[in-house]
Formats: C-alpha cells, sequence, structure tokens
C-alpha cells in the first residue's frame, strides 16, 4: 500500500496504484491510530502538543484519519509557532501494530526565534503597511510578543505592542494583552483623533469547527479629541478634548464563508456587544451586528445578501457618549454612493454620528470570464450589481415612532463595478454609484467611487 | 523660511476672514467660553477670562458665559481659554478677541492719539509678558502650588488616570513655555522682583489718574483690571503675590473703581 498525504489545500495526493474507487472504499473501513509522530520541533514543549495531538487517537475510520489530522494540521498552525507542518498517514508495522493500525507523523518546521514583519492590511477604507518585529514562542509555551507600527495612506498611525500566548485544548484559547497608541483623521472635519490605550482579549476558538469563536475583552482607552479647522461644526468641537473608555466587549463570530472576500457560498455573522463605564467618564451600551450570505445561483453567478445594524444607548449622567463611541454610516464598502461617514447633516444643531442605524445590501456577482472553468482571474476578479439602503436615526423616548422613522426615509443607491481581493483579507472595489434616495445635509457621490477595505456589507 | 511663509499666510487669511466678516453689527448670542469659576479655572487662565469680560463689558457688548470643562480643548487655539463664538466666528485669547471687536468696529482706544497708542500697545505686551508669566510661573513651575492647588484642580475634572495624563501634559507644555521665554530657571524671588518691577511702571504710568488714560477706559484697564484683580483675588499658599501688587495703593484703587463700575455685584 502507498504513501498517503495529507496537503493543506485538502487536495490528497494519492500514490498511483490506488484509485479513486479504493480510496473510497478504504476511507469508510474502519481503522485506528497506533502511533502519532511529531518530528523537527526542538524548542516548543511538549504539554502544548500533547493537547491537540490527542484528537488524533479518536479517529475510527481512514477518513476520520485524514479529516483529524488536517484539523489537528490547524491547530498546530494557530499556535504560531510553526512555519509550516506536513502531515504522513501510513500502515503501522512492528511488533505493536494491531491490523487496522495507522501512524501518523507530523514534520514540522519551527519558525525562528525572531522575525520581522511586513505586511499590509486594509481598514476603514484605507491601506495601511504595518512594519515590526516579533519574538516567537519565547519559552517554548507558545508564547509571543510583537512590536507593531503600521501608517496608513490616510494618515492612520498605529503603534502597538502585544504579548500572547496559546492555550490548547478542546476550547483551544488566546490571551493577549495590548498597548497602543494610535492617531486618526477625519478630513471633511478637520477632525484628528488620538487614543493611548490598552486592549486584554480573550479569544475561544472551537478546535473542531474553526467557525465558531469569541472574543472577550477588556479596553482601557484615553481619547483626545482636536478639531484642527476653525471651520469643524461647532457641535463637534463641543466634544473635544479627554475622555476616558473602559469598556468590556463581546464578539461572537460565525463565518462558514469559503472565502472572506470573495466568497461563493456560505454565512458570516457577527455580533459585538460592548459595555462601557467601569470606571472612566463614558458609560454606555453598544450593540452591532454584520450578517452576510452568500448563495450560488448559477456556476458563474453569486448571490450576496447583507444585513447590519447597531444601537447605542447612553447611560451617563455627567458626561456623554462623544463622536467616537457612536456610529457613522456611509462609505465606499458600506452605504455606497456616500462618502465615508458621509450620512446625516453636520450642521448646528444636528449631531453628526447617531445612536441607531441600519444598513443593508444585494449583490450579484458575475465572474469576468463567464462559462470558463475557475482561473486565477475568476478567483480574484467579480463584476458586481449591487443595491444599497440604510439608513440612521437617534432613539427617542418613543421607540416605536422613531422605529418608523428609520425605516421611512431611509437612503438608497445603487451602481454597478469591480471587486477584487488582493491576499485573503483586502478588497478593492470600483463602482460606478447613483445614490437614488438621500437627505439634505448628506455628503453623496454621483459617480465613480473607489474603496479599500477588509469590512464591508 | 517656510515657517515664516505658512504663518504669514495664516495671518493673512485671518485678516481676510476678519475684513469679510469685519462689517456690520456685533453678532447677537455671542458666547464666551471659559473653564468652571469655583473648582477649575487657575490663575492665569483666570486672568485672561476676566480681561476679555471686562473689556467687553467696557466696550458695552453683549455676552453670555457659558462654562465648560473642556473649554481649553474647544477653543480654536488648543490650550488658550477664554474664546468667543460671535456668529460664525470662533477667536480665542485677549488680543485677537480686541482686534475682532475692532474689526466690528468696537474699540475702546480709537480716540487716542499715535504716541498714546504707542503706550497702550507697550504696556498691554508688557502685561502680557511679566504678569502672565509669572502667574504661569507660580501655579505650574512652583512645586508646593502646583501640588497643592494647581493640580487638584486642574484634574479635579478628569476621572483615574486621565487626571495624572492631562496635568502632567499641560505642565510639561507650560514649563516648556516657561524655558522658551526664560523664566524656568528662574527663582521664585526673581519673578516677584520682575513684578514688583512692572507694578511700579503701571503705578507711575497711572499716577492719580482715573484710568490709564485720564477718563476714559481702555484695552489696557480691562487687561491690568483682569490680571491684578485676580491675583489679588485668587488664595494662593501665602499671599506674597497679593501683598506685591497691593503694596501699589493707586493699582487696587483702579481695581476697585473698574470691579464697582462694571461689577456692581462683587466686593472686592
Amino acid at each position: 500500500m502507498g504513501n498517503l498525504y495529507a496537503k493543506p489545500y485538502h487536495e490528497f495526493n494519492i500514490n498511483q496504484k490506488l484509485s479513486l474507487q479504493d480510496f473510497k472504499l478504504l476511507g469508510n473501513q474502519e481503522a485506528r491510530v497506533d502511533q502519532v509522530q511529531l518530528h523537527g520541533y526542538s524548542k516548543t514543549k511538549d504539554l502544548i502538543l500533547e493537547s491537540s495531538i490527542n484528537l488524533m487517537f479518536t479517529s475510527n475510520s481512514l477518513k476520520n484519519i485524514i479529516n483529524n489530522a488536517e484539523i489537528v494540521r490547524k491547530n498546530l498552525m494557530s499556535l504560531n509557532c510553526f512555519e509550516n507542518i506536513s502531515v504522513n498517514i501510513d500502515v503501522s508495522s512492528g511488533s505493536n501494530s494491531t491490523p487496522n493500525g495507522y501512524k501518523v507523523t507530523f514534520n514540522v518546521q519551527e519558525l525562528t526565534f525572531a522575525s520581522s514583519i511586513l505586511h499590509s492590511v486594509a481598514r476603514d477604507n484605507e491601506g495601511i503597511v504595518k512594519l515590526g518585529f516579533k519574538l516567537n514562542n519565547i519559552t517554548g509555551h507558545a508564547n509571543h510578543f510583537k512590536i507593531e507600527s503600521s501608517i496608513g495612506n490616510g494618515g492612520t498611525q498605529k503603534y502597538d505592542a502585544c504579548i500572547s500566548k496559546h492555550i490548547p485544548g478542546s476550547i483551544s484559547s488566546c490571551i493577549s494583552g495590548h498597548i497602543f497608541k494610535k492617531k486618526s483623521y477625519w478630513n471633511t472635519v478637520h477632525g484628528v483623533f488620538d487614543e493611548w490605550g490598552t486592549l486584554f482579549d480573550l479569544l475561544f476558538l472551537s478546535p473542531y469547527k474553526s467557525h465558531f469563536s469569541q472574543n472577550l475583552q477588556y479596553e482601557g482607552v484615553i481619547r483626545d479629541i482636536n478639531m484642527l479647522s476653525k471651520e469643524s461644526p461647532f457641535k463637534l468641537r463641543e466634544e473635544s478634548g479627554f475622555s476616558v473608555k473602559s469598556s468590556i466587549k463581546h464578539i461572537t463570530t460565525i463565518d462558514t464563508r469559503d472565502s472572506k472576500v470573495l466568497a461563493n457560498e456560505g454565512l458570516f455573522f457577527q455580533m459585538v456587544m460592548e459595555v462601557a463605564g467601569f470606571g472612566g467618564d463614558v458609560k454606555f451600551l453598544r450593540n452591532y451586528f454584520t450578517s452576510q450570505f452568500y448563495s450560488k445561483i448559477t456556476k458563474d453567478v453569486v448571490f450576496q445578501g447583507s444585513f447590519g445594524g447597531g444601537v447605542l444607548t447612553d447611560l451617563g449622567t455627567f458626561k456623554n457618549v462623544n463622536m467616537m463611541d457612536r456610529f457613522f454610516l456611509g462609505g465606499p464598502m458600506t452605504l455606497r454612493g456616500f462618502q465615508s461617514r458621509g450620512i446625516g447633516n453636520l450642521n448646528e444643531n444636528v449631531v453628526a454620528g447617531v445612536t441607531s442605524y441600519w444598513v443593508s445590501a444585494v449583490h450579484i456577482y458575475v465572474k469576468p470570464l463567464f462559462g470558463m472553468e475557475s482561473n486565477r482571474i475568476n478567483e480574484a476578479i467579480r463584476l458586481h450589481l449591487f443595491c444599497n439602503a440604510g439608513n440612521i436615526s437617534f432613539f427617542g423616548k418613543d421607540t416605536k415612532s422613531s422605529l418608523e422613522r428609520t425605516f421611512k426615509d431611509f437612503r438608497l443607491s445603487t451602481g454597478f463595478g469591480v471587486v477584487a481581493r488582493i491576499g485573503n483579507s483586502i478588497r478593492f472595489e470600483f463602482n460606478l454609484c447613483s445614490p437614488l434616495q438621500y437627505s439634505a445635509g448628506d455628503r453623496i457621490v454621483d459617480g465613480f467611487q473607489f474603496g479599500v477595505g477588509a469590512n464591508f456589507i | 523660511m517656510a515657517d515664516f511663509k505658512t504663518s504669514s499666510s495664516i495671518l493673512t487669511k485671518e485678516c481676510l476672514r476678519t475684513q469679510i466678516c469685519g462689517e456690520g453689527e456685533w453678532p447677537k448670542n455671542t458666547v464666551i467660553y471659559q473653564p468652571y469659576e469655583t473648582e477649575q479655572i487657575l490663575l492665569p487662565d483666570n486672568s485672561k477670562c476676566l480681561s476679555v469680560k471686562t473689556f467687553l463689558k467696557m466696550a458695552g457688548l453683549e455676552f453670555i458665559v457659558e462654562a465648560r470643562e473642556n473649554a481649553e480643548y474647544m477653543s480654536p487655539h488648543r490650550g488658550k481659554v477664554p474664546f468667543i463664538k460671535a456668529g460664525q466666528f470662533l477667536v480665542a485669547d485677549f488680543e485677537p478677541i480686541v482686534s475682532f471687536a475692532q474689526s466690528k468696529g468696537y474699540s475702546l482706544s480709537t480716540s487716542l492719539d499715535e504716541a498714546q497708542k504707542w503706550d497702550l500697545r507697550v504696556y498691554m505686551a508688557l502685561v502680557n509678558n511679566v504678569l502672565l508669566n509669572a502667574e504661569i510661573y507660580v501655579t505650574w513651575n512652583h512645586e508646593l502650588t502646583y501640588k497643592e492647588l494647581t493640580k487638584p484642580r486642574y484634574s479635579s475634572v478628569y476621572p483615574f488616570p486621565l487626571n495624572h495624563w492631562a496635568t502632567y501634559n499641560k505642565r510639561r507644555e507650560m514649563l516648556s513655555h516657561l524655558d522658551v521665554l526664560g523664566w524656568k530657571k528662574k527663582s521664585l524671588d526673581e519673578v516677584f522682583k520682575e513684578v514688583e518691577r512692572i507694578c511700579e511702571s503701571l503705578s507711575n504710568f497711572l499716577g492719580d489718574k482715573k484710568y490709564f488714560f485720564d477718563e476714559k477706559p481702555t484695552e489696557l484697564d480691562a487687561l491690568v483690571f483682569g490680571h491684578l484683580f485676580s491675583i489679588i483675588t485668587t488664595p494662593l499658599l501665602n499671599n506674597r503675590f497679593a501683598a506685591t501688587v497691593r503694596a501699589y495703593d493707586n493699582l487696587v484703587q483702579l481695581c476697585v473703581r473698574i470691579e464697582t463700575e462694571f461689577y456692581q455685584s462683587r466686593i472686592l
């Protein structure tokens, strides 16, 4: 019998001697794992690895072994200690072997102690370059340290020092602590936002179903709002100065999409709940969620439906929430056809930034090389037709009437364009937009709009 | 050179703005923003706020006072209080406010001749350079005053850990301001010597006149009143600062005169 290699890409390289039928037959046969071997690690402690590997011994068929081997491989990779891992499954031989026994070998290559960081991400319609260095696996317990500085094309600067530790197990978790300093800009109103803060994050990940995760975060941050120009709306100027937010945040994510940017099928749902007011001077309760649903209509046409919304409840008595807490709507990746944060009147007496919003989108994606087999172009670029709707509102005392208002005069825009993917997280959009329904004071974009980011609707 | 260019272009822009808005009446609902008087405001800010309010009262211009804890951050010139919001315009600090009022056609020094106008300018610059810096020195650089008075007052509006953070930042800024002007290395005695000297020259200039320029109050009177009145009335660790000023009887009399004339409700 030949060797079976479980490769990282879900492709199985089967030796010539074994046909696919044979393999299927073999896959359902009873089997057990006699031996698991790990080669190539020196620094990482056994304790960290054991709990991940234990899963292998629960396998009862060859198919199961292969699936589990992939899960174990992913879990080991998620420790961020290894550069790559290859899996080798073979029948076990020797005195201790059983008739249906298999031997699984993981060949791992550890990361070097220190390495540099250089990569790009996209956030809030801004491309960001990250530079820094990290120390991998400092004591062998999957603990890491990194220092990063990021600079965006819109002026955003962020410095971040992070220490993290993975705890593998039936519920694998990752603890991390950050200290950061951030400076960002809102150019339309000449605003500069400075932040100095700490963030503690506890991530729970179910290792067998990696599409479900939960984060529990504590964030303590000093914020400074500075309005540089005399033309800045006075209502926003009134909020300038220092404030402290101390909040606990819970994030639930379900992600079954086959790609983070240009998915064909799947579901994405993220819900964030945040309570601020444990110390500090802003107190609020904030909930918001995003959901995306993808479905393949034909081989070349994909349908996407999205819906998102959020509510913020101010609990403060002395100091109110400011513009860094409230929601903003609009932008080339959310409500297309409007400028970034372009919805809502910024003039006197109308506070920009709102306490509740909803936004929705319908996309029809078409692969550019229609009818052709999947190739690189079809995977990286798509044409799309979209329709966006959304609205903002301030929840007053009368919930019913404010809810009615929210859904009455909503903003509507439509258009078409090109979507491109770079890597597995950056999305580019170049659209011809046409806002159909908007209110006075909105900053619209009637024509071409370019967007880049990781989060989109 | 580049700096000079940008600053001069900003100046021209500012001039243009005041020119454009210049014609016309004093805007209704003019608001003057300042920190909270009882628990937050510090001596240098208090002097400036009082100067501005006195000037506006002397010119007969209407205004509303609004206290905000973040007034110095709301100010168009960060860190400078008070500032006024007149219609669409934001103007911070005493002198810009004076020239803003002038551009609207309200000035207290129109009747002066050229030489007197020079005197006015010289004394105003002197008060700003000496009295203001002395106040800043006592408030931020005098260790004991900083610990006992400045820090508790300045940080009173902030929660932990911002109280330390904001105060530390502000102090650093103020000390570098003093350092640039060469005041940081002075001893307390030297500072009071400077105060004494300016009080003496102001006192000599005032003489027996009702105001600095005879019968009518000018911007200088507003500025001097703002500073001296604040120095006299603000409780500090010891009354040395106030005593230095109180030694000049005619200056105290000036303060009393302006106080009774424009702020009848308050007693010196």
